[in-house]
């Protein structure tokens, strides 16, 4: 199974998982509002920091979007 | 149609609460409700109320809150009872519960799932988002409403839950919380609609983003303070941002100048409450990392006058009925602004209730909006 390394990595993830617009705008403001992420728009400084990937990974997955790929 | 079964607002300003509630079942009259909701200030007894109700229309699912004021079509102050009733041609079916947190909000909002799921026959995750909506009223004056919205996500990740945290006069002592027959100071209604035709959700202010950005360099999210923006004292950064010497700082500063988080273009706004030192308190929690838009207000009547045409000329319907939720810093705005009766005016082309909010919930926790449901 791929790692997942990097935040523009889960973020393809997350969109390979929900193809419908409205769906991944829900999921997206959610994460936003609870990790400061916007995976539409991650910030350079984000992208490789393994505790905000880590964090994202878990609020995602308490939101029931489980990705295919393991963290670091 | 039957103006019986569609959607009809009732307005109190009785201070007693039987009182109240036997004018508000009068202005129901012959209304045959699937759904009432009602706000009440605080020193009212929701139960008195909600059970009056419950009696009048036994098949309806009854909720309600406390509020900082309340207001519909027919009226408004603070003070009394607004309520709204509808009927099975606004909605084909509800579901609702009361949530209660003594135990965590977690443990409360799972157990109010179980509720729901009950009632509608399928977990509330499985119910297709595009027919369903949520609606929360929120307990409002222990700031919990994050972790609410949290554990809403949790339940239900694509449903859209829209809400107010229960007011108190703007004291943030206690709010109580009325749903399923039982009223509960720390406990937030939760309640699921079916709506027969397309709704929108409204999440509405009167700000848009200035150029100016800060990001929170030092935050406790916990406490919903900020300690540092741009890694100087968040006090001075926010007076030198809003061009106003520190020492001058007061309350109109506040509410005329909240940070926005951008998402998609859409601002969720953050207020801020009052100075602690040289940290920040605000009416909502940000992260460090995020960085934020010092916002520019607009006209605040003229966004309520547009906001139920915007909300549902998307779905290429008429706005019919609405659920609302309107932020304690709007009502102060346009009661020191003189505005009062020409924003509520602005409200009233359709039938509706609603209250001023300690914040309003739509996907999370925001401030300063007009927030709600739009029935077409």
């Amino acid at each position: 199974m791929a790692q997942i390394l990097t935040l523009e990595k889960l973020a393809e993830a997350v969109r390979e998982k929900l193809v419908v617009p409205t769906e991944f705008m829900i999921i997206n403001t959610r994460i936003i509002l609870q990790t400061g992420v916007n995976l539409r728009r991650i910030r350079a400084e984000q992208n490789h920091d393994r505790v905000l990937l880590r964090k994202v990974h878990s609020a995602l997955h308490k939101l029931g979007v489980s990705v295919e790929g393991e963290l670091p | 149609m039957s103006a019986a079964s569609q959607a009809r607002s009732a307005y109190s300003a009785q201070t007693d609460s039987a009182s109240a509630a036997a004018e508000i079942i009068s202005q129901l009259g012959d209304h045959r409700p699937r759904l009432i909701v009602f706000f009440a200030t605080v020193e009212h007894d929701g139960a008195i109320i909600g059970n009056a109700l419950a009696k009048r229309f036994p098949t309806a699912h009854i909720a309600g809150c406390s509020s900082n004021g309340e207001f519909t079509d027919r009226g408004y102050g603070t003070g009394g009872v607004a309520a709204l009733s509808i009927g099975e041609e606004i909605v084909s079916a509800v579901a609702s519960t009361l949530a209660i947190l003594d135990h965590g909000v977690e443990v409360g909002i799972l157990n109010a799932a179980t509720a729901l799921h009950s009632q509608v026959g399928l977990p509330i995750h499985a119910l297709p988002a595009s027919s369903w909506v949520g609606i929360g009223l929120l307990e409002g004056a222990k700031g919990q409403e994050e972790l609410i919205n949290e554990s809403l996500g949790h339940i239900a990740p694509l449903i859209p839950f829209v809400g107010g945290s229960a007011g108190d006069r703007i004291r943030f002592d206690g709010t109580w919380v009325y749903a399923a027959g039982q009223l509960h100071h720390n406990a937030c209604a939760l309640i699921l609609v079916r709506p027969v035709r397309p709704f929108a959700i409204l999440k509405t202010c009167h700000f848009t983003a200035s150029p100016i950005e800060v990001e929170i360099t030092k935050a406790d999210p916990h406490k919903r303070l900020i300690h540092e923006l741009d890694g100087q004292p968040a006090v001075d950064r926010y007076a030198q941002l809003i061009g106003v010497a520190r020492k001058d700082l007061s309350f109109p500063h506040f509410w005329a100048n909240p940070l926005g988080l951008m998402i998609d273009g859409e601002p969720w706004l953050r207020s801020v409450v009052r100075p602690e030192g040289s940290s920040l308190f605000f009416a909502c929690a940000m992260l460090e990392g995020m960085r934020m838009n010092l916002m520019t207000a607009g006209d605040i009547v003229q966004n309520a006058a547009t906001a139920f045409d915007a909300a549902t000329a998307p779905l290429g319907v008429p706005p019919r009925a609405a659920i609302l939720f309107n932020c304690a810093y709007r009502m102060l705005e346009v009661q020191l602004k003189g505005l009062e009766a020409a924003y509520h005016h602005a409200l009233s082309s359709i039938p509706h209730a609603g209250f001023h909010s300690n914040g309003e919930s739509y996907l999370g926790h925001i401030n300063q909006t007009l927030t709600g449901i739009v029935f077409s």
